[in-house]
């Protein structure tokens, strides 16, 4: 296993007619030694570019990457000791099961040709090889649950089969680094939850170096031990999962991670008082005096009845009710705000109801203006 | 996989598909080291061995003359220890001459080998025959010394040794090119059954023609058959105009004569004969049984005029009360205003790069000896060209038919050899034009005389280069072509060296330098550089048989006599675009209409679609050949199936011919449309479902949908169909070469088949590449112009990227 | 969409009609190939009716036609029939290797001039062999190849238009992950087009295999100009040498067996491939 550091990665696309388009900018990163680092943000934010750079499917354009301390930004892929799970699995359709997951140790062996081996006299090594790999594999398939399925094609197994096999054919190199590129995204609801819950089970049994792809936020955040949340390229944090979530950096990482979002509000906050567009809330906080923006998660609201003082007048647009809570989407003074309820505190609310709308302000968050503000 | 039980036709079909694999796999092993042993062991001739290739024909002579043949060159062999002889057979005559002429032009021609009188001219002009003089004075001096083993001229007909003389421009006078093997006179065949039932005296060796066309009037009264079979070659034709005291050409071979009004006079009762009365000649049937095996089927009262070479086949001819037999015999050529014979003969000549002349001498000489002479005239092909063999048991045998043998012999003294210029392009245009004039019948006498003095003057007035021609400037072209191929390979350096910086990228551009270069060599060697040279070549003027430095510069004379006055070249650019013109969009139009029919959702729709594009696997000559039979005009599948619908099909390749014969290849197309079905089919099944279920819901019915959703989603295939189907339109060539060659008259030479004519067959190398450029000018022209109509109707999806 | 009734009497009638115009005559074929050889020549002059059947096949017809096919006994046919076997073989190899080697450039990977010389590629299509079939003899000529099976072959290691695009188009197609899956694998370039993009390629390398051996078992002219001698000929050309020889009427039931002889690989091959090939061909398998 190793560890992955990435210093002022960047990279560059040149297009036509001498236009640039800059994917990732400036990336700090270290990841260390059997870590499971998720990067997470909204399609287009680079992460999977920075995937695929520490792959070395990309080139780098800037920055240096090390694996285990030596620089590898001019290595080729096949010789970083990386494996890679493809979002479609990138299984081999004219290989079973078996050999698809041999494929990536016998391109490695060292005995190619049995001819050769024979004609060399170290048949008996290429032997020894070719046992070796085949317990490996029978070990991987094991693991993985995969017996029944070893003489099978790609195209005979279901979704949720090829995903444990594209795994499988990871682990069986036993690579010093996993990279996962969003492998969950073509399985349905139910089996995404399960089988992350076996990734990250995985993950503690193989104690693996794990990058891993995301565009889930809550996918990340059950699997990461370390989030690294990306927005246009750059890394917006970099941190524990719970952290991205009790102390979000910036205004992107607040609305991105949590779900449903943080209601933010932009406004004033002067005088112990919070405005926007005309009305007021009183919150204590020792921050100064300054246009900002207001945040605070759904399951900070609290309902009063309509007309309450200090509360925010609103109206239910929606209820949706979940089972254990309920959400409900409120349109306020300060806009579309939305709540989350304990299901019984709700059970009487419906739509077309007026409420004023109150919230915790001890887990109130403040943010300067603009789209990744800075968190205050 | 999924698990099916085994039933036993499953296995059955394992077993035959493990089979034919096995089967596969031995015949292709097999069959790699017979030609590896076969190739191994080519070369190695004994030491000291001498390897001669002989090269004649045996086509009227069928498998009794490739016997005869290959007994005389075994017991050759037997007698020369150290010489060995490889025999080559193609068939006959006229693929023996193809043949022959594509191993000239190649410089790999045989030692020894068959010559025709007629093309003594034409080969000893492109100086691919060497004189045997020498030999010939060697073996007189032998002779004189009394070497009885030694050759004598003396002994032969004079006449058959005449016709292998050639001075520079006339046949009978100058160097000796061959010694004549046997010859023949001409006359015609008569079934002496019909003669009887039809009450008509026999022929005698005075008659005329007026006695011959009493006779074949009325014999055509008879049921169901024909007068006579009236061949209209051109050396029948002309020693038809001799009996009359006329010709088409004059001996000295200066004059044409074939406009005087004497000639016209004749060719116009012999034209009157065949089209203007029923029954009395054959006309132009684009019959199977053409020529001499007409008369086999005792259907037809004569044949010919035909030397002696049908004999041996006639003599198969079941004896009269047997079934199909009748009795038959030889009359000679009915006399006109004057009496008048032809010799025709053929030679065994020797080739002027021979390496081993000695040996090729002593060949000849054994193969024209009185033994080879005598098996030759047993087997009853031709008169033998000794006096002595001629006159003996061996010609003159009275056991088999025809009993009068004596018949040829005694036109000898009235027999001349009729002589035809070096230029074979005399005798094409002669025997296209007399066809159209004489056999289809579609140009009249005066029409078909025209049009031959046209094509002659046009090609006899043709001066490529003018009278001095400069040769061509052969370092200017390669300095030219070296500095190209300087560039491109400087090119390629330059982009090899000069790659992206960044290794991975370097790795992928050099793998695709790579993995793209035998395109890229295949392009440069085999495309660009040939280009190139054609468009050289198509400048100049050039015997395709010497080295290149005997082009001579012409310019753009082979365009210009290409375009402006070279009527068969018109001929055939006609027969390609009418033929086009009904093979495309036809054919478009059917494949389309199949391809719908493909779509249905029927049970056992893939065997259809397998039945349908069957033939499409099998053209070639075989297919060829099938639809030869298919088209022909009276017991032929197609019209016997029009017959059946009560349509009267017309003469395919016969006297219809200038309307039908190119329809006929269209037709033939048609049969292999499977090809362009498929990949409408294709096209079919990927426009998505929910557009016609889109259709449907805003109120499109069947019509509506074909026009505003299937036409426009499918267009970009039908226009890459319909480009591809203009190319292979203008490439006709296998069809016509095995079916017609071109005939009758040139009503059926295709573009490319004229080209390959003119390339393998007269050697007209230079003005050969001239029409290759006009054709890919043609269909660069025909594609620009399709993209350009098309572009807005096409509706264009992919292309882009 | 359901068919009305006189709609599928059509269907049928047109599907019955159409086959029987395809195979009729091929069946025909084999009839007179079976024929004596006086019913032959009454079937063919169409003195007699058309029989669906031979009465008495005679099988001896093709053994007659297999001996006399070419100058040699027996020899003849052989030696053409290997003749045809080892051209085509090596051709249809030299085709998918070096069409499907180039199709993976122009598919994937990325070098300078990939696009013009595509164009090139595809331009080269629209050019009619006979521009460069002179001078293809005359350097054949040079390089001393006549009467090998050299010209024939040769040319077929450098790619094929036709199916190069054919090739680039299925490749094109083939999900990059599973390139990238191999890279990350450890293959080279060369070890992905074998043993990652060639296998997956099966659906074009069957057309493309099937339509140049049908192309090249059926090539005449290529044969006629490049090969001479008895031994070298292949079948097409024995074929056209024996119509030469047997084209009389008498012996067109010879003529006829050795027709079938000759387009028997062809139909044994399709109907081998059919699956692949016509489903493959009509499920557009290719596009373009």
């Amino acid at each position: 296993m190793a560890n992955v550091t990435l210093t002022k990665v960047g990279k560059v696309y040149e297009g036509e007619h001498g236009s640039s388009f800059r994917a990732v900018d400036a990336v700090d990163l270290a990841i260390k030694d059997g870590e499971f680092c998720v990067l997470v943000g909204p399609s287009g934010c680079g992460k999977s570019t920075t995937l695929r750079m520490i792959a070395g499917l990309e080139e780098i354009s800037e920055g240096d990457l090390a694996i285990d301390g030596t620089r590898v930004n001019d290595v080729p892929a096949k010789d970083r000791d990386i494996a890679f799970v493809f979002q479609n699995y990138a299984l081999y359709p004219h290989l079973t099961v078996a050999e698809n997951i041999a494929f990536g140790l016998e391109t490695r062996r060292m005995h190619r040709s049995a001819l050769v081996a024979t004609l060399t006299g170290s048949g008996g090594a290429r032997a020894e090889e070719s046992a070796a790999i085949r317990a490996r594999v029978a070990d991987v398939s094991k693991t993985l649950g995969l017996d029944p399925l070893l003489s099978r094609f790609p195209r005979e197994l279901s979704g949720g089969q090829r995903q444990r096999v594209a795994v499988g054919r990871a682990i069986a190199r036993d690579p010093k680094v996993f990279l996962f590129d969003e492998p969950l995204s073509n399985l349905d609801a139910r089996l995404r939850i399960e089988t992350r819950t076996e990734l990250r089970m995985l993950h503690r049994r193989l104690k693996a170096t794990i990058v891993y792809v995301t565009h889930d936020q809550e996918e990340a955040m059950t699997l990461a031990d370390r989030l690294v949340v990306m927005h246009k390229g750059k890394v917006q944090q970099n941190a524990t999962a719970q952290e991205c979530y009790e102390r979000p950096a910036n205004r992107f990482v607040a609305g991105f991670i949590g779900t449903p979002p943080m209601n933010i509000v932009d406004g004033r906050l002067e005088n112990g008082m919070f405005t926007a567009m005309g009305a007021s809330v009183a919150i204590t906080t020792k921050i100064s005096a300054q246009a900002c923006a207001l945040g605070f998660r759904p399951d900070r609201v609290r309902l009063t009845a309509a007309g309450t003082t200090g509360a925010i007048p609103a109206t239910i647009a929606a209820v949706e009710r979940l089972g254990d809570r309920t959400d409900l989407a409120l349109d306020s003074a300060w806009g579309r705000l939305i709540a989350r309820l304990d299901a019984d505190l709700a059970a009487n609310a419906s739509e077309g109801d007026n409420v004023g709308v109150t919230f915790d302000a001890a887990h109130a968050h403040f943010f300067k203006p603009g789209e990744c503000g800075a968190r205050i | 996989m999924s698990e099916t039980p085994e039933t036993p036709a499953r296995m059955i079909g394992r077993l035959v598909r493990n089979g034919l694999a096995v089967i596969a796999v031995v015949l292709v092993v097999a069959a790699f080291v017979r030609v590896a042993y076969r190739t191994a062991t080519a070369g190695d001739a004994k030491a000291g061995e001498t390897v001669l290739t002989v090269m004649h024909w045996s086509g009227e002579g069928g498998q009794e003359e490739d016997k005869i043949v290959e007994d005389s060159l075994r017991a050759f062999e037997a007698a020369n220890p150290g010489v060995r002889v490889k025999r080559l057979n193609p068939g006959d005559a006229g693929s023996f001459y193809t043949k022959l002429q594509t191993m000239m032009a190649a410089g790999e021609a045989p030692d020894v080998f068959y010559v025709g009188y007629e093309r003594v001219a034409n080969f000893a002009s492109l100086d691919l025959l060497r004189p045997i003089d020498e030999f010939v004075a060697r073996e007189e001096a032998a002779r004189k010394t009394g070497d009885a083993t030694a050759l004598d001229l003396g002994a032969f007909y004079p006449q058959t040794v005449d016709a292998f003389r050639f001075d520079g421009r006339r046949v009978g006078t100058g160097a000796l090119y061959g010694i004549p093997k046997d010859f023949t006179t001409v006359g015609f065949y008569y079934n002496k059954d019909l003669f009887r039932q039809a009450g008509l005296a026999f022929p005698t060796s005075a008659w005329t023609w007026d006695d011959y066309i009493a006779a074949a009037r009325k014999l055509g009264q008879l049921p169901g058959i024909t007068g006579s079979e009236f061949v209209t070659w051109p050396v029948m034709v002309r020693t038809y105009l001799r009996t009359e005291g006329c010709e088409a050409i004059d001996d000295s071979l200066e004059k044409i004569r074939v406009s005087e009004p004497s000639s016209a006079a004749a060719l116009e009762r012999l034209r009157a004969w065949r089209h203007g009365e029923e029954n009395t000649l054959t006309s132009g049937k684009s019959k199977i049984a053409t020529g001499a095996s007409v008369f086999l089927g005792g259907k037809v009262g004569m044949a010919g005029p035909f030397g002696r070479w049908v004999v041996p086949s006639y003599r198969n001819i079941p004896k009269a009360g047997e079934p199909n037999g009748f009795e038959w015999d030889f009359a000679p050529l009915p006399r006109g205003g004057a009496e008048a014979n032809c010799v025709l003969t053929v030679s065994w000549s020797m080739a002027r790069d021979t390496k081993h002349p000695e040996e090729a001498w002593k060949l000849i000489k054994w193969l024209t000896d009185e033994k080879s002479q005598a098996a030759n005239a047993r087997l009853g092909l031709a008169i033998p060209t000794m006096k002595s063999v001629a006159e003996s048991g061996a010609f003159l045998d009275a056991t088999l038919p025809p009993a009068n043998n004596q018949g040829y012999l005694d036109a000898i003294p009235e027999s001349v050899v009729i002589g035809w210029p070096a230029d074979p392009t005399f005798e094409q245009i002669l025997g296209s034009t007399m066809d159209q004039g004489l056999k289809t019948g579609d140009l009249t006498i005066p029409q078909a005389i025209q049009q031959f003095n046209e094509k002659w003057n046009a090609h006899v007035q043709f001066v490529p280069g003018g009278v001095n021609p400069q040769p061509v400037r052969w370092s200017l072209f390669a300095t030219i072509g070296v500095a190209l191929a300087g560039g491109v390979l400087a090119l390629i350096a330059w982009l090899f060296l000069s790659g992206p910086a960044r290794t991975n990228a370097r790795g992928e551009e050099r793998a695709g330098f790579l993995f793209a270069s035998p395109w890229v060599i295949g392009f440069l060697v085999f495309m660009a550089f040939p280009i190139l040279l054609s468009l050289v070549l198509s400048l100049t003027n050039w015997k395709g048989i010497g080295p290149l430095s005997g082009a001579d510069w012409v310019g753009a004379d082979n365009y210009a006599q290409l375009l402006a006055r070279d009527g068969r070249f018109h001929t055939a650019f006609k027969v390609t675009l009418y033929y086009a013109a009904i093979a495309v969009p036809g054919g478009q139009l059917l494949a389309l209409l199949a391809a719908i029919v493909m779509m249905q959702k029927v049970r056992g729709i893939a065997f259809f679609r397998a039945a349908w594009y069957l033939p499409s696997v099998l053209a070639g000559v075989g297919v060829s050949i099938l639809w030869r039979w298919i088209f022909d005009s009276e017991g032929g599948l197609l019209n016997r199936t029009l017959e059946f619908v009560g349509i009267a099909g017309p003469e395919w390749f016969g006297k219809d011919a200038a309307l039908f014969g190119p329809p006929a290849f269209a037709i033939m197309s048609f049969w292999i449309v499977g090809g362009s079905m498929m990949v409408y089919l294709a096209g079919l099944q990927q426009i998505p479902r929910d557009l016609y279920e889109a259709a449907e819901i805003d109120g499109a019915g069947p019509v509506r949908r074909f026009f505003r959703v299937t036409l426009p989603m499918l267009s970009p295939v039908i226009l890459f169909n319909l480009i591809m189907a203009v190319i292979g339109s203008f490439q006709v060539f296998t069809q016509a070469f095995v079916m017609t060659g071109g005939e009758p008259g040139d009503l059926t030479r295709f573009y490319v088949l004229y080209l390959f004519n003119k390339a393998f067959e007269l050697y007209d190398m230079g003005y050969a590449s001239a029409m290759a450029w006009i054709l890919l000018v043609i269909v660069l022209v025909l594609t620009a112009v399709i993209l350009r109509t098309s572009a807005r109707v096409v509706y264009y999806e992919s292309l882009k990227k | 969409m359901k068919r009305s009734p006189l709609a599928n009497a059509i269907l049928w009638f047109v599907l019955i009609m159409g086959t029987a115009a395809f195979i009729f005559p091929l069946w025909w074929m084999a009839v007179v190939s079976l024929e004596t050889p006086q019913r032959a020549e009454a079937a063919i002059t169409g003195s007699a009716g058309i029989s669906l059947f031979p009465p008495s096949p005679q099988l001896a017809n093709y053994a007659d036609a297999v001996r006399e096919t070419g100058s040699v006994p027996w020899m003849g046919f052989v030696d053409a029939l290997a003749n045809s076997i080892v051209v085509t073989v090596l051709v249809v190899l030299g085709t998918v290797v070096s069409s499907s080697a180039v199709g993976y450039a122009f598919a994937r990977l990325r070098f300078r001039g990939r696009n013009p010389l595509f164009l090139v590629m595809l331009g080269t299509m629209m050019l009619p062999g006979q521009v460069t079939m002179i001078p293809l003899f005359l350097l054949f000529r040079q390089f001393g190849w006549i009467d090998t099976i050299m010209p024939l072959v040769v040319p077929a290691f450098f790619g094929n238009a036709f199916f190069i695009f054919m090739y680039r188009q299925f490749i094109a197609q083939i999900p990059e992950s599973l390139v990238e899956a191999a890279r990350v694998d450890g293959l080279g370039h060369v070890a992905i087009w074998w043993r990652i993009i060639l296998p997956l390629c099966r659906p074009v390398t069957a057309i493309c295999a099937v339509f140049t051996f049908i192309g090249t078992w059926n090539d005449f002219l290529g044969p006629l100009i490049y090969l001479h001698s008895d031994e070298s000929a292949t079948l097409a050309v024995a074929l056209n040498g024996f119509k030469n020889q047997y084209g009389g009427l008498e012996d067109v039931h010879l003529l006829m067996a050795l027709s079938v002889l000759t387009m028997i690989p062809c139909i044994v091959l399709f109907i081998a491939a059919q699956k692949t090939f016509v489903e493959g061909l009509a499920r557009g398998a290719v596009k373009g």
